[in-house]
This record gives C-alpha cells, sequence and structure tokens, in this order.
C-alpha cells in the first residue's frame, strides 16, 4: 500500500467515526437517516423546500443532554438558545447529505465525461499505448487473482471462473497489442515514404538541374560550331557523338558564365538605380538651395494696410491741433491787441481826438476778443479731444503693427531654419547616394571584369571540347 | 501541351496558391518564347528574320513548318530552352515556395 492510499484511508476511517458520533449525538441511525430521505426526495424530488416545516421539538424525545456545566447564568443561557433542530428542522441533516451526494455524483460524471473527450484528444498511438498499459493491468490483476485462489486452494467454480477471466483479459490484452503493433508498422511505413518522397524530390531536382547544365554545354557549343559555318546536320552529327562528360564539363563552365553574367547585369541595375537616385537628391538638394535663398532675401516689410491707417489718423491729428492752435492763436492775438489798446487808451486824456478813435478800436477788439474766445472755447477742446484719440488709435495700430512684423520675422525666420535643415539633410543624403553610387559602379565594374573572364574560359572549354571531343580532363 | 504542369512541381516541392500557378504557368511560357525567340533570330540571316517577320498573319502550323525548314536544329534549340528553363525552376524551387513572386528565371 502506498503512503498516500494510508493517509486516504487514516482520513476516510476518521470521517466515519466522526459521522457515527453525529448520528449517535442527534439520535438517528444511518437506516432512519437514508428513509428519511427517500421520503423527502419522493416528496419534493431534486429541489428540497426553501422553508421547510419545522416542527418544535419534544424534550422527552431526546435521548442525550448535556452535563449541566459553567456558571448558571450561562446553564440558564444555554437553556433558553434554541438547538439546531430548532432552528434547522429535523430533516436537514437528510437534505444536506442529499445535496452532498448529488454533488458527489455530478462531479463523478464531470469528472469521467472530462476524462472521456481528454483520452478521445489524444493522438491515435498514445491512447493505443494507454488501451495497452491498461490491458497489461488488467491481465496483472486477474493472474494476482487466480494466483491468489491457487494458493487458497478454491473451488472448483472459482478456479474456473478466474481461469477463464485471465484467458479473456490475455485476449484483450493481445489484441491490444496488436492493435499497437500495427499503429507502429504504419507510422514507420509513412515516415518512410516521406523521407523516400524527400529523397526522391532532390533526386528530380538534381536531375534537372544536370539536364540544365547539358543543355547550356549543348547551346555554348552549338554556337560556336554555328560561328565556324558548321551546318545543322553537322551540329547534331556532333552534339550526338561527343563524349557527355564533356558537353557537361562545357555546361559546368556555362552555368558559371550565365551566372556571373547576371550577377553582372544585376549590378548593372543596381548601379543604374543608385545614379538615378543620387540625381533625384541632387535636384531636390538644388531646390532646397533655391529655398534657402529666397526664404534669406525675403525680409518681411510692415503691414501697409496698417501704416495707410497710421498716416490716416496722423494727418487727422495735425489738422486738428492746426485748427485748435489757429484758433488759440488767433485769442491771443486779438487778446493783445486788446491789452495794447487798453494801455494806449490809458495813455490817452479823454480831449484827446485819438481818444475816442482809441475806445472805439478797444470796444471793437473787445467785441472780437469774445467772439473768438467764444469760439476758442467751443473748438480748442474738441479739436484736441479728436487730436488725442487719433494719437491714441494710431500708438495702438503701430503696436499691431509691430507686433504684426515681429509675427512675420519669426515665421519668416522658422521657415529658413527648415530650409537649412532640409538642405543639410539632403546634403547628408547626396553624399551617402554617391558614395552609394560609387560602390555600385565599382561592383558593376568587377562583374563585368567576371564575366569576361568566364566568357573566355567559356570560349576556351567550347574551343578545347570541339578540337577534341573525347578527351576528358 | 503545356510544358510545364503541377505534377512537375509538385516533383519539386513547389506548393503555390492557386491563383499563382496560373501565372507561374502564363510567366514560364512567356519566358520559354522569348528565349526561343532570341535564339531562333541568332540562327537567322537577315532575309530569313525578314521572312519571318512577315509571317505574322500566317497560322501557328505555317509557322512551325517555315521554322522547321529554316531553322537549323530547332527542335534541339527549343528542347535546350526548355530543360535551361526547367533547371533553373528547379535551383530555385525552395525559394519558389518560399516567395512566389520573386523572379527567380
Amino acid at each position: 500500500m502506498r503512503f498516500s492510499d494510508f493517509i486516504r484511508c487514516e482520513q476516510d476511517l476518521r470521517q466515519a467515526h466522526e459521522r457515527a458520533r453525529e448520528e449517535e449525538r442527534l439520535g438517528l441511525t444511518d437506516a432512519e437517516v437514508n428513509a428519511q430521505a427517500r421520503e423527502l426526495l419522493a416528496e419534493v424530488g431534486d429541489n428540497p423546500p426553501n422553508n421547510p416545516d419545522t416542527p418544535l421539538p419534544n424534550p422527552d424525545s431526546t435521548p442525550w443532554t448535556p452535563a449541566p456545566e459553567g456558571t448558571p447564568a450561562e446553564q440558564h443561557d444555554r437553556a433558553m438558545r434554541y438547538t439546531d433542530v430548532q432552528l434547522l428542522g429535523k430533516s436537514f441533516r437528510v437534505r444536506r447529505r442529499i445535496k452532498e451526494e448529488g454533488a458527489r455524483a455530478r462531479k463523478g460524471l464531470r469528472t469521467v465525461f472530462a476524462g472521456t473527450v481528454n483520452f478521445a484528444k489524444l493522438p491515435i498511438g498514445a491512447t493505443k499505448r494507454i488501451a495497452v498499459n491498461r490491458a497489461e493491468k488488467a491481465l496483472k490483476r486477474k493472474q494476482d487473482a487466480l494466483e491468489a485462489a491457487k494458493a487458497a486452494k478454491a473451488g472448483g467454480r472459482i478456479m474456473e471462473r478466474r481461469t477463464k477471466a485471465v484467458a479473456e483479459a490475455a485476449a484483450k490484452h493481445k489484441t491490444k497489442t496488436e492493435a499497437l503493433d500495427n499503429h507502429k508498422t504504419m507510422r514507420q511505413r509513412l515516415d518512410t515514404i516521406n523521407d523516400k518522397k524527400e529523397i526522391r524530390k532532390q533526386e528530380i531536382r538534381d536531375d534537372f538541374i544536370k539536364r540544365r547544365e547539358m543543355a547550356l554545354g549543348r547551346k555554348a557549343l552549338r554556337k560556336e560550331l554555328r560561328r565556324q559555318t558548321a551546318t545543322g546536320s553537322e551540329i547534331s552529327t556532333y552534339l550526338l557523338t561527343a563524349d557527355k562528360t564533356r558537353i557537361q564539363q562545357v555546361g559546368n563552365v556555362a552555368l558559371i558564365y550565365e551566372t556571373s553574367r547576371r550577377m553582372s547585369a544585376k549590378s548593372e541595375k543596381d548601379w543604374h538605380k543608385a545614379v538615378k537616385s543620387a540625381g533625384r537628391t541632387n535636384r531636390r538638394l538644388t531646390k532646397a538651395d533655391a529655398r534657402v535663398r529666397k526664404e534669406e532675401g525675403n525680409v518681411p516689410q510692415p503691414n501697409a494696410r496698417l501704416g495707410n491707417q497710421i498716416a490716416y489718423y496722423d494727418t487727422e491729428r495735425k489738422w486738428a491741433d492746426a485748427v485748435a492752435d489757429v484758433s488759440q492763436a488767433q485769442l491771443n492775438e486779438v487778446t493783445q491787441r486788446v491789452n495794447n489798446l487798453r494801455t494806449e487808451l490809458s495813455k490817452l486824456t479823454p480831449d484827446d481826438p485819438q481818444y475816442l478813435n482809441v475806445q472805439l478800436m478797444l470796444e471793437n477788439a473787445r467785441l472780437q476778443e469774445a467772439d473768438y474766445t467764444e469760439h476758442y472755447n467751443a473748438t480748442y477742446a474738441r479739436q484736441k479731444e479728436i487730436s488725442f484719440r487719433n494719437q491714441r488709435e494710431a500708438n495702438r495700430l503701430g503696436d499691431r503693427q509691430d507686433q504684426d512684423h515681429l509675427d512675420r520675422w519669426r515665421a519668416q525666420q522658422e521657415r529658413l531654419r527648415q530650409a537649412h535643415e532640409r538642405q543639410g539633410q539632403l546634403s547628408t543624403t547626396l553624399e551617402t547616394r554617391k558614395q552609394a553610387t560609387r560602390d555600385a559602379s565599382e561592383s558593376a565594374r568587377l562583374a563585368a571584369r567576371t564575366v569576361a573572364a568566364d566568357q573566355r574560359a567559356l570560349d576556351y572549354e567550347v574551343r578545347a571540347a570541339i578540337d577534341n571531343p573525347d578527351q576528358k580532363k | 501541351m503545356a510544358l510545364l504542369d503541377r505534377e512537375i512541381l509538385d516533383d519539386l516541392g513547389i506548393h503555390l496558391a492557386e491563383q499563382d500557378y496560373a501565372s507561374l504557368f502564363d510567366h514560364f511560357d512567356t519566358t520559354l518564347r522569348n528565349r526561343v525567340i532570341a535564339e531562333i533570330v541568332e540562327e537567322l540571316t537577315p532575309e530569313q528574320a525578314e521572312q519571318l517577320a512577315g509571317l505574322q498573319e500566317t497560322t501557328d502550323e505555317q509557322l512551325l513548318e517555315w521554322l522547321l525548314t529554316n531553322v537549323p536544329n530547332f527542335g534541339e534549340i527549343v528542347s535546350d530552352e526548355v530543360d535551361i528553363l526547367l533547371g533553373e525552376l528547379a535551383e530555385n524551387s525552395e525559394a519558389f515556395s518560399n516567395n512566389p513572386e520573386d523572379e527567380h528565371f
């Protein structure tokens, strides 16, 4: 027995003891509990009632009463407490067992079902191996039972039944083993077929490549023979009678030439691409240079519309100032004249013939001063107000014009910076592309040189093959 | 008769999407035709080349008859070009299965 099985047995035993003690405490035997369970199941089916009728307990029917212990208050409290039976009802324990047993059964069913599903998902080889293991264990178990019966010198019927069981288990084990062996055999065959398929594929591929070499060799020889003015029949005769190994040698050299020719063509193509790309970048750089020059010369000017408005306000302001100044000058002049005439009049005596004349002139001057004063009072303040307002508007527009000018200058500086940045990027790119062009040119030159060398090797090989068709290297 | 079919491609281990087969066959036929024409033109005299250019309106049978008559080793040329092209296909078969859109021959 394994240790885990021992532990499980111990746990089961402990649970059985606890269950027995509980049954004893409540005064119900297993038979009574099962009878109650059957009755309840017959009444409510699988769904127990939510609010079972809880009968009050009969104190005389309670077989077990705890010994009074603790303080009197605790004893009183304990006596006043409801028991589990009073709270939960007599059938609660039965319902709980039904629920537990049902849950255990459902769990068991789910486990079996999941095991079946998982087994079906296993690879066929694994299921067959598991089946063989199971059959082997069953056979071993039945053989042990038979041996035990033999050891116990059991009767004829037991021996007969166990012998028959061993024979059946052995037959089953044999069937399962044969199925597994068949599976392994078929798997090996499949693997062999796949391996051979790969080998056959490689053989076919090699055959095609070899035929290509032969064809290239024939093609090169045909061209050379045609260059030497051989007729079609002569070419056919030569190609039919020439040694195949020799033709293949020529084909091999022709293949090398063909490969280098293709590489050369690709290198040349790459070089053309690099040149084109460098030219494109160069054109972009030229545009970027022009853009930089344009932005450098594009110094932003003050806003003309705002300038016109400011000039208008200045003119208006000057006009208003002039009007006010004229009005004040006229008033000053006439005041001065009044003062002068008053002084002159004070120097004259009333008998003086000029006195009346000066007095009249002074009167006129006073009237004129009164007019001018009235005109001054009506004009000067208004014109000064107009002048002040125009001055304020002109200042405001001037500030706005300055800000606008500053913004445009900043935007121009940003554009100039971007143009410089683009110019720098394109300069770097152009250098890279120029280097790539030089590299591609060098590669193309080398590839062309290789092609020329391979061409010479092919010509030499072809001529040697034509001169000595049977001679091998 | 198609020179290239799925059986050959399967033997070479080339497996493509359904629409890629048709484009591969077309590309194969076009490439083979161009190469054969290039080889034939090298074999012809200028007068024969002019005659060949004038045979655009004739039927395929007449054109074939003219080629067999005027082009020496015509069958061998075609056979060699087919072998060369199939060899290139075999050499690049693995790359073909990886990315059939690339130019491999």
